[in-house]
Order: structure tokens, then sequence, then C-alpha cells
């Protein structure tokens, strides 16, 4: 009798360790494979970020270089997916005045937009485009710098001031005030663009250039709002990316060599 | 030269130097992170830069991904007018950059006069 409960226990003792051998082998296959996936999830969206017109093309070279990272570098596992992860969390911190850049959309290509989708991304009508090109608010950039007057082209930073100078107008800023605002803009390098903030008390406007400076208008006056020229950049270019642009021949400029 | 310009910061410069070191070889972005020692947020804005400006070019890996069973990976290469443009470049930084070299006594003025 001893020796068969002695069997029994050995079998029972056995199917116990092997289900406790399976469930844990499935729980650390669901916590690998759940674990796994966070830095693809955080590419994801990294890459969400970017413009449409970008974003596939560039999630797909963050994919690739991840999954070499996480699969084909020296050393263990979570090594490895640790050092994926910081690939990941790298892309995530990306600023967004930066990830236009990632976008590929080139503000110095040749070409330019046509009024109409000039006036549907800017949000404004083809009278005040007009009107605003008729006293030298703004201009249609493209075809002043070509010469050729039958046709207005609009070149991306010319949109992205109308549209900086139609979200002005609509909280009840001066054609003045704005006139000076644009004025002053014209002078400034790409560059910087994307860290420049424009702040109003509804009567002037303030350009700031760090945050700091931001506190200290805050602080001296009242009732101001903002407009960071960064973020109206990545709207603007995200709708042109789905709208059509006149691409002009590139013309050789003799001087560059 | 047949490239935009490109405004030289240190991220740049290093990143190019290392390009230079074998210009003919084409990069990985993750590559070139342990060889530069940036991480990602930092580097592939510049890249993407490079490239916008035509010093590099960006390639896609010549492999079949169903049979390696992974994706084709982007590598980044000098362009031949990048190549040129990047020596003068930082031979200009490193100019600009360089330590004073020590101050050499001044030699009696014969001979140096104006």
């Amino acid at each position: 009798v001893s020796a068969n409960l002695a069997i029994v226990v050995a079998f029972v003792m056995l199917a116990v360790t092997m289900i406790l051998g399976t469930l844990s082998a499935m729980c650390r296959k669901e916590i690998e494979t759940r674990i796994g996936r966070i830095p693809y999830a955080l590419i994801r969206l990294a890459a969400a970020r970017l413009p449409r017109e970008a974003c596939d093309d560039v999630a797909l070279e963050w994919r690739a270089e991840l999954d070499f990272i996480v699969r084909d570098t020296d050393g263990l596992p979570i090594t490895r997916l640790l050092r994926g992860m910081r690939y990941a969390m790298g892309l995530l911190r990306v600023p967004p005045g930066t990830a236009r850049e990632l976008s590929g959309i080139d503000e110095t290509v040749t070409g330019g937009y046509r009024p109409p989708t000039v006036c549907h991304v800017a949000g404004i009508n083809f009278r005040q485009l007009e009107y605003w090109a008729r006293i030298g608010l703004i201009e249609p950039s493209v075809c002043a710098a070509l010469g050729s007057g039958s046709q207005w082209l609009y070149s991306f930073r010319d949109i992205l001031v109308l549209k900086l100078v139609k979200r002005l107008l609509d909280v009840g800023i001066s054609l003045q005030q704005i006139w000076a605002a644009v004025q002053h803009l014209r002078d400034r390098a790409s560059e910087d663009f994307a860290q420049v903030s424009l702040m109003s008390d509804g009567v002037s406007v303030y350009e700031c250039t760090s945050a700091y400076e931001v506190v200290d208008l805050l602080a001296s006056r009242q009732g101001l709002f903002g407009i960071k020229l960064d973020g109206l950049w990545q709207e603007v270019a995200g709708q042109l990316a789905e709208l059509p642009a006149i691409r002009l021949p590139k013309q050789d400029h003799p001087g560059d060599a | 030269l047949n490239v935009q310009d490109v405004r030289m910061t240190l991220t740049v410069a290093r990143i190019l130097r290392e390009f230079l070191s074998d210009p003919s070889e084409a990069r990985y972005g993750y590559d070139l992170m342990q060889a530069t020692g940036f991480p990602s947020g930092k580097l592939y804005p510049s890249l993407a830069k490079l490239v916008g400006a035509g010093w590099l070019l960006r390639e896609e890996e010549q492999i079949d991904p169903a049979r390696e069973g992974r994706p084709a990976r982007r590598l980044y290469r000098l362009s031949d007018d990048g190549i040129e443009a990047a020596r003068c470049e930082l031979a200009v930084l490193s100019r600009q950059i360089s330590p004073p070299g020590p101050r050499l006594a001044r030699l009696p003025a014969e001979g140096y006069g104006t």
C-alpha cells in the first residue's frame, strides 16, 4: 500500500512540477513579449509626431534599427532590450522643432503654392490674400523672385506668416501692430523661427525667444496670449503634405558654385 | 560645390568627422550613435539636416527582408561634394577652435621692420 502511495505521490509531484514549469514558461513568454513591445510602441509614438508625408519612411528606418539593436547586438536579452528602450526614448525626446527637419519638407525648394491652396491652409479668403499682397504685408515671394507676374506662388514661409496674421487678427490685434510683427519676423533666419513665441496683450505684439522672456512678460502685463511659431509650423507642414505644390525647374545660380 | 550650407554645430562637425574617417563607407544610424556617443534624439535630426542639404546620401540596405527575417535598414554615406565640403568645413572649424599655441619669446626686431 505504502509503495502504491509513494508512486501516486511521486506521480502527482511530477505532474505539479510539469504544470508549474509550463505555467512559468508561459508567464515568461508573456512578459517577454509584452516588455519587448514597449520600445516599438515608443517608436510609433515618436513617429506619429511627424508630418504624415515622412512618418512612414522614418518609422521604418527606426524600426529596422531597433530590430537590429534588440536582436543582433551583443549582450544578454535584457541588456539589448534596455539598449533598444534607450534608443526609442531618445527618439521621443527629439524636440518638435527639429522633428520637422526629419519630415523632409524643404522650404528652400524652388516652387510654391497657388492661392486656393494657400487660402485653405491659412484659413483666409481670397480677398484678404489679395488685399494683403496689394498693401505689401505679405506678397507671394516665389513669383516675385522669378519675376513672372502671371502666376502667384506662395512659399512655405509665406503661408506660415499668413496663418499667423490670421490668428492675430482673430484675436483683435490691429493690422498696424501685425505689420510691425511681420516686418520683424521677415529678418529672422529660419533656424531661429521655431524658437520664437509671439505674445500679445491684445494691443501690442511681443517676440519671446525663451521661456524666461515669456514669464517676464506674463509677470508685467495682463491678459496675455501667445502663439508658438513652432506649433504653427507643424500645423502648416501637416496640412501642406496632402496638398499639391507647383514645382518649378531648379534654377542655376552662377554665383553658388 | 553642389551642396547647401549647413549650420556648423559641434554635433554636425562630430558626425562629419566620423564619416570622413572612411568617406566611402556607408554607416547605419545605430552605428553612428555608438561611434559618436550621441543619443538617437540628437543624431537623427542632424543626419536629416545633412541629407536635406545634399551632404549625405540616404540609401536602403540591399537585402531581402523575407529571407533575412528583418526589415532593410537605412545607410548614410557622404556624397562626393559632401566629402569636399566636410573636409573644408572641418578644417575651418579646427582652425577656429584649436587652442592658441604657447607664446613665443619675442625675437629681436632686426629684419622684421615694417
